[in-house]
């Protein structure tokens, strides 16, 4: 498919391809070890969100599992009022680091305070032992939220370093190569046809 | 930054406690309504119970994947559906074009009970 680009025949358009065939090679060479380092980072960053994950699914169903026990011990309304005013703070700080010049997000929690800022008279102990199970699943969902987005922009970047390393392989070093022989041909071409006219011109100069 | 938590009342309840902001879904249907509410800018966090991703999805996918807020998928009380294991699987598979051995397997603790 890669079929030649629409250029004339002469020296000059020669140099001009091998120069830019020269910069296609050494960009496709680039790109490549680029492709193949994320590659290598994309890997590792599934296998650490996938146990991340699993981590945290398993954590929070038994955080869940608790809290529904606390909730079967105690009013609907007692525990509303119990949870609606949090003395604690989730802030997060949001930074950026670079992966292979690819911008991925980092979250971190701040100072968090306590949870358990309500009377303790009227709710039952296991509230308190599942509200201590979500605040420690919290931390890894935040680190999960962060690996998982890491790997979504890891994603695009592979594929998009992918379609132009094919691009660079498939389409226009072979048309560069495609184009340098047929220039080549053509010159030489050329050559052989003036070497038979000068010969031709000799023998008639001296008959 | 806060973190929001938006899901069923079961499953946000106790997250509210720990300072998170919850929005509460009683239906997921109308899930899309209640995000239209949120003031995203103020998030750089947001978790999203599996029942109520899968009618968010789309104004999820809006956002784009480079700025803030960072939206994850979390099981409800209802137990795990796998959705953020299939996620991650579809973009290894856009990735790499092979699935890297990450065969469908069923998620952990796991109980099928809808929500609520």
């Amino acid at each position: 498919m890669a079929g030649r680009l629409p250029v004339n025949p002469n020296r000059m358009e020669l140099l001009r391809l091998r120069r830019r065939l020269t910069i296609a090679r050494r960009g496709h060479k680039l790109l490549k070890d680029k492709f193949d380092e994320l590659m290598k980072r994309f890997q590792k960053a599934v296998a650490e969100s996938l146990a991340l994950r699993e981590e945290v699914e398993r954590s929070l169903a038994e955080a869940y599992e608790l809290f529904a026990l606390a909730r079967s011990e105690t009013s609907e309304a007692e525990l509303d009022e119990a949870l609606s005013f949090p003395e604690a703070n989730a802030e997060l700080r949001a930074g950026k680091a670079n992966v292979v010049s690819v911008v991925v997000p980092e979250l971190e929690l701040g100072e968090r305070g306590r949870f358990d800022s309500y009377g303790l008279a009227l709710t039952p102990s296991l509230l308190d032992e599942s509200l201590a199970m979500y605040d420690r699943v919290l931390p890894e969902m935040v680190r999960l939220a962060a690996s998982e987005r890491a790997v979504k922009i890891l994603a695009d970047e592979i594929e998009r370093t992918r379609r132009r390393v094919n691009a660079l392989e498939y389409v226009l070093i072979p048309q560069l190569e495609e184009t340098i022989r047929f220039i080549t041909m053509k010159l030489d071409e050329f050559e052989r046809a003036n070497l038979t006219r000068l010969m031709k011109i000799k023998e008639m100069v001296s008959e | 930054m806060k973190v929001g938590f938006i899901g069923g009342k079961t499953s946000i309840i106790g997250f509210k406690s720990l300072g998170l902001e919850t929005f509460t879904v009683p239906k997921p249907e109308q899930a899309p309504e209640i995000w239209k509410g949120i003031d995203l800018d103020r998030f750089a966090l947001i978790f999203v119970t599996e029942p109520v991703y899968e009618f968010l999805a789309e104004d999820i996918a809006e956002l784009g994947e480079s700025g803030l807020p960072v939206v994850t998928v979390v099981p409800s009380v209802a137990g795990s559906r796998g959705l953020g294991r299939a996620e991650i699987r579809s973009l290894v598979e856009r990735a790499t074009g092979t699935s890297m051995g990450l065969a469908e397997q069923a998620p952990p603790g796991g109980r099928p009970e809808k929500e609520q």
